[in-house]
């Protein structure tokens, strides 16, 4: 699927009134840049490209859509926005109409993969995917979606790998399979109605469950990591300040390496204590002197090596016994009738074998004692404790030095530490395993899944669907299962693939990504200044853009504005080799570093365009353009062409005063 | 085409589950097909009931 934006006419709104065309040689060019100074109306146009893109139009308040109203003349009632597309090669239109006095919205779509012209938002069903507003604002984005990648409040770098690998397609099929054995189940009938219902019923419940003790999951590991990245930033912080101060700093860092020195000899004690745990009989003398007794009584009862029952057996078959005696019918009843009561080869063979283990792992002089070990790890318990309170009195000490705000935000600090507490007390109990016991009211998601699963097999063989109750729960593992190793594997190879670029692109500055888990995480730092950010965004975005089998136009408003010279040059150089079709609105200060750079990647394949607001000052600049270049509409003009396009800038029209 | 990851995932965790070769390739075709967006409810159901068929349960 190969989705490209030819162009789009506005009229009446915000934005100038323009037909755009973003065609090179007859089809779209591979780089458009549309350049708007600020005020000229391009949050006006990102948004009805984007409302044109996935129909949300339709959501906007009456007063929403007033406000999208021309400035120029208030007096218009109706506006209206086209934008030309193309899908796969075949032309897709969709029309915005909006009435300002009432405050309505009607779409028109038309395309030939729908046979004409149809009233409605309904673009054709093979794309419809892909117009979900947050896959578009995957490939229509601006500053904050690109920071949004990188806060750990929100999950948008994992969504946007899952969307743009499709990884959601297995929860897609997944509902697919849920839908198909609710439809079964539901017309099945059963032998005991009331019973039946009884289950559906506490079925339904169950699910419902679960998808709350999900959600509440996500949402506590979600604000866990960020609080966790907050509290390290306070941290960096505070002893920042205190750093300030050289005798503190000194005092901080010998307590700061006392405590973490304790910390690791306390949980060397522990590892060492965990590993003894392991031979009780090295810890409790009467343990490991019962187990002795026992070795004792096994040796007076004498146990054969090898079987004794089968000897007893074997003998059966004789004629004649050890004894000399001959062995009848009746002697041969009584000796197979007895055989039960000797050891059999496997029981002897066991016994045999904790004999053995006693000699090797019981001493027989008891050397250890519980409590000297408990004395150790409580030493170690204790010199870790003084540590951390000597620690907690030194901060104490160093922050009556300190300004308010140090006292805010070690106040934020402890509240985030205590929530953080919380979390993973309601953590834990999500993740806790079933117990037998357990019903309904508990909050294990492990236990709530196997209530859940358990009713399902009731109600399935209560109804005699349990073939296709066990087809579906293998179908259901295998896209579960499917899913988590795609993840891991994708997001590994997206972070391979993004680092590899990074040290291209910020070869001044390097950046690497450490791993994405909801968010993408930073090697080493927390955050990135505004320009990294922006950088890791489009590095982050284009690769995964590019691994999809889809191509989209990657639309941004401001690209280059907070990016360094050198920066903008790597990133214009990468972007036209990562997207299709990259669209940019852009004003005159960016251009500088960024625009020669695509220009360079690009070839010929660019679109130079110029919207403005007529006024005094550019009327002279239009004056120069030859007519077929330029497009005056009211009060704004459209000039395509690279000559006014370069030489344009704000100082020029002020110049021309 | 859907991502060859998610190919190389499902045959394996397919695998892992002791599914053969046919309903690995339906359960693909499928994944493929939805991926490529625009199959109705009608051929959604279809490809479900071929991959459910598919399945071979231990006995």
């Amino acid at each position: 699927m190969k989705i490209q934006i030819e162009g789009w006419d506005s009229r009446g709104f915000r934005c100038p009134d323009v037909t755009v065309s973003l065609l090179v040689n007859g089809s779209p060019g591979k780089v458009a840049l549309i350049q708007m100074p600020n005020g000229t109306g391009k949050t006006t146009t990102l948004k009805l490209i984007r409302a044109s893109l996935t129909g949300s139009a339709e959501k906007w308040s009456a007063d929403e859509i007033r406000e999208l109203r021309s400035l120029s003349d208030k007096s218009i009632s109706q506006g209206k926005f086209v934008l030309r597309l193309l899908v796969d090669s075949k032309k897709l239109v969709i029309e915005t109409a909006v009435n300002f006095e009432d405050g309505n919205v009607r779409y028109t779509t038309s395309s030939p993969l729908l046979g004409g012209v149809v009233e409605g938002w309904q673009p054709p069903d093979q794309i419809k995917r892909f117009m979900a507003e947050k896959f578009v604002s995957l490939f229509i984005f601006d500053g904050e979606f690109a920071a949004d990648l990188l806060d750990s409040r929100k999950a948008k770098a994992t969504e946007a790998i899952d969307t743009l690998s499709q990884l959601d397609l297995f929860d897609l099929l997944k509902e697919q399979a849920d839908a198909r054995w609710e439809r079964e189940e539901k017309n099945a009938s059963g032998k005991s109605k009331q019973f039946l219902a009884e289950l559906r019923l506490k079925e339904g419940k169950l699910k419902a469950k679960l998808a709350n003790l999900n959600i509440t999951k996500v949402e506590n590991t979600n604000k866990l990591i960020s609080n966790r990245d907050r509290i390290k930033e306070l941290s960096k912080s505070l002893s920042e300040k205190i750093n300030e101060n050289e005798l503190l700093k000194i005092e901080r860092e010998s307590l700061l390496n006392k405590k973490t020195n304790a910390e690791i000899a306390l949980n060397n004690a522990l590892d060492s204590f965990m590993g003894d745990l392991r031979y009780p009989q090295k810890l409790f003398e009467g343990f490991s002197n019962q187990l002795h007794d026992f070795k004792l009584s096994l040796d007076n009862a004498k146990l054969p090596d090898t079987s004794s029952r089968q000897f007893f057996i074997d003998l059966c078959e004789q004629k004649i016994c050890v004894c000399g005696r001959e062995i009848g019918v009746t002697e041969r009843d009584h000796i197979l009738e007895h055989a039960e009561n000797y050891l059999a080869g496997d029981v002897s063979g066991v016994l045999n074998a904790i004999k053995g283990d006693i000699d090797l792992y019981v001493d027989p002089v008891f050397k250890t004692d519980f409590k000297d070990l408990r004395d150790v790890l409580e030493r170690f318990q204790e010199q870790y404790f003084v540590a951390c309170t000597d620690f907690a009195k030194f901060e104490n000490k160093a922050a009556k030095t300190q300004d308010d705000e140090y006292d805010k935000w070690k106040t934020e600090q402890i509240n985030l530490e205590n929530e953080c507490t919380e979390i993973n007390r309601i953590l834990e109990l999500l993740d806790a395993p079933y117990r037998p016991n357990d019903d309904e009211g508990s909050l294990s998601i492990k236990s709530i899944d196997y209530q859940l699963r358990d009713t399902q097999d009731k109600i399935a063989k209560v109804t005699d669907t349990v073939d296709l109750r066990d087809r579906l729960n293998i179908l259901r593992d295998v896209l579960l299962k499917a899913k988590e190793l795609a993840k891991i594997e994708l997001h590994n190879q997206l972070i391979a693939e993004c680092n590899h670029r990074l040290r291209s692109v910020l070869s001044q500055s390097p950046l690497q990504i450490e791993g994405i888990d909801n968010h993408i995480r930073l090697l080493g730092q927390s955050s990135g200044s505004v320009g990294q950010t922006l950088a890791v965004a489009y590095v982050f975005l284009t690769a995964a853009l590019h691994r999809g089998s889809h191509q989209f136009p990657l639309v941004v408003d401001s690209p280059a504005g907070s990016l360094e010279k050198l920066v903008r040059g790597e990133i214009g150089r990468v972007i036209p080799e990562l997207c299709e079709q990259f669209i940019s609105f852009i004003i005159d200060t960016e251009k500088d570093g960024f625009v020669p750079a695509l220009e360079s990647s690009a070839k010929n394949e660019i679109c130079y365009i110029t919207i403005f607001r007529i006024n005094k000052n550019s009327e002279r600049l239009l004056e120069s353009v030859p007519q077929n270049l330029k497009n005056v509409s009211g009060d704004s003009a459209i000039v395509i062409g690279k000559e006014f396009f370069t030489e344009f800038t704000l100082a020029k029209e002020q110049e021309n005063v | 085409m859907i991502d060859s990851e998610i190919s190389k995932a499902i045959s394996k965790s397919a695998k892992e589950l002791d599914q053969t070769e046919d309903f690995i390739k339906k359960l693909t075709n499928w994944v493929n097909e939805a991926g490529s967006g625009g199959i109705t409810i009608a051929q959604n159901n279809e490809f479900l009931t071929t991959v459910i068929n598919a399945i071979s349960l231990k006995k």
